[in-house]
């Protein structure tokens, strides 16, 4: 029941690797349905505002996200990041 | 305004609101107002599909062998699907189209509807397989009035929206009035609720049996429709969160404003009628991973997350998904529909590798 508290996380990519798959690769349950970025499942909150400039898209995505938030099934960071779980 | 199907006055659709501008004249896509339209045109298009790719033969032995309250469930479920897809089909296209000014926006919205008529064709496919006789199914439909009651709902926002344009463009006003308006964005986020919260709920529904091994013909349909809902809901998102961010139409930033109240009461009073549904549904017995309860949580759930993603906050008590196995049946990597498709889904976009590096000419000589 650990993701009923929001829980800060920070996460470092392999080389080509999305977000998500970090995640789970770490061992967090996190939310995920088309996992090609169209759906916005994944969504999910920056802890640190300042480090978009870190996350790259491995594909566009399509579905909406907030300049504060990444969709984490296509997104890729090039340092490790801080993500919010909740 | 009357409607005109091409006006001959000279328009920049790059300069018109989504809605309320100037009728649409020239089907021009080399430019575009918000590009995600297109995009989403793009990837519906190459999510094409028809139902008759499915075989669905084993459904027909596993559903007669399924206990009386198990037929209900399923019944029941897959006569609300036809009945969110009948209007899906439809009003989009009747409420929409007529106010609408981007002419990539029109275009999403008629492929939008479009892909909602191949879901409903695909029920007839279903229910031809089922049953000899498919008219007794279809025709309980309006009879049923745990369905009627949420049809009534549902529609009650569209028909709005269309009586009060009818009504402005009988008037011969120019600029649409402010009520208007609103009924438009109350429309889109009525519209949000069914493709993001009513679908899901029965979606879980369709995979709970095909977690069992059961009806799983009828599960691989349902996890395509499942693929072009979640387009669809982007898109209504998208629209929602332009108007709000002050990225369209400035008046809209009041609006959505001024209505966020009746906007958190439209979700909160669908989340309810699903939970009231799922009450009916398992009104004589429960199935093996799926009851009353836990989907009632799994809506509570699923309302929390949607609201969030059109800028309402969350009126439930978070909690993680109690249905994760969901994911699994609704992740497009799995989606199969034909043997060339294996890896990749969306195999009609992006087929050509067009990168060119300084590299590649490198043995070039002139």
């Amino acid at each position: 029941m650990s993701q009923l508290v929001e829980e800060v996380v920070t996460v470092a990519c392999e080389a080509g690797e999305s977000l998500l798959s970090a995640l789970e690769r770490q061992g967090h349950r996190v939310e995920y349905q088309c996992r090609q970025g169209y759906c916005g499942a994944c969504r999910l909150p920056l802890a640190d505002e300042s480090q978009p400039q870190a996350l790259t898209y491995l594909r566009p995505p399509l579905a909406w996200h907030e300049d504060n938030e990444v969709l984490t099934c296509c997104a890729h960071a090039s340092t490790p990041v801080c993500l919010k779980l909740t | 305004m009357a409607y005109q199907s091409f006006s001959k006055t000279p328009n920049n659709a790059l300069a018109e609101p989504m809605f309320f501008g100037q009728p649409v004249n020239v089907a021009r896509y080399d430019q575009q107002k918000h590009p995600i339209f297109e995009q989403l045109i793009e990837k519906q298009l190459s999510f094409f599909w028809r139902p008759e790719e499915v075989d669905l033969s084993r459904d027909r032995i596993e559903f007669a062998a399924l206990p009386a309250h198990e037929q209900h469930i399923f019944l029941s479920n897959l006569k609300y699907q036809i009945l969110l897809d009948s209007i899906q089909g439809r009003s989009p296209s009747v409420a929409l189209l007529p106010v609408v000014s981007l002419p990539e926006l029109e275009t999403w919205i008629q492929t939008w509807a479009f892909s909602e008529t191949i879901h409903s064709r695909s029920y007839t496919h279903i229910i031809r397989n089922l049953f000899a006789d498919p008219s007794k199914v279809f025709d309980e439909i309006v009879q049923n009035p745990h369905i009627i009651a949420r049809a009534d709902d549902i529609a009650g926002y569209y028909d709005a929206l269309i009586q009060g344009v009818q009504a402005w463009q009988a008037s011969g006003a120019q600029a649409a009035s402010r009520e208007l308006k609103k009924q438009l964005y109350l429309c889109l986020m009525s519209i949000n609720a069914l493709e993001a919260i009513r679908f899901y709920v029965s979606f879980a529904c369709s995979f709970a049996f095909a977690e069992r091994k059961l009806m799983e013909g009828n599960a691989k349909v349902i996890r395509l429709i499942a693929r072009d809902e979640a387009l669809h809901l982007t898109g209504t998102q998208h629209m929602l969160n332009l108007l709000q961010h002050g990225k369209d139409d400035p008046e809209m930033v009041e609006i959505a404003q001024a209505c966020r109240e009746q906007c958190i009461a439209l979700f909160v009073s669908a989340a309810q009628q699903e939970k009231d549904w799922a009450a009916y549904l398992f009104k004589d017995g429960s199935m093996i991973g799926l009851n009353q309860e836990i989907l009632s949580q799994y809506v509570e759930f699923i309302t929390n997350v949607r609201m969030q993603a059109v800028g309402l906050p969350a009126p439930f008590a978070p909690r993680p998904n109690p249905l994760p196995w969901l994911n699994a049946w609704l992740s497009s990597d799995q989606v199969q529909v034909a043997p060339q498709e294996v890896e990749v889904s969306s195999y009609l976009v992006g087929q050509i590798d067009a990168e060119v590096s300084a590299g590649d000419l490198a043995e070039l000589t002139l």
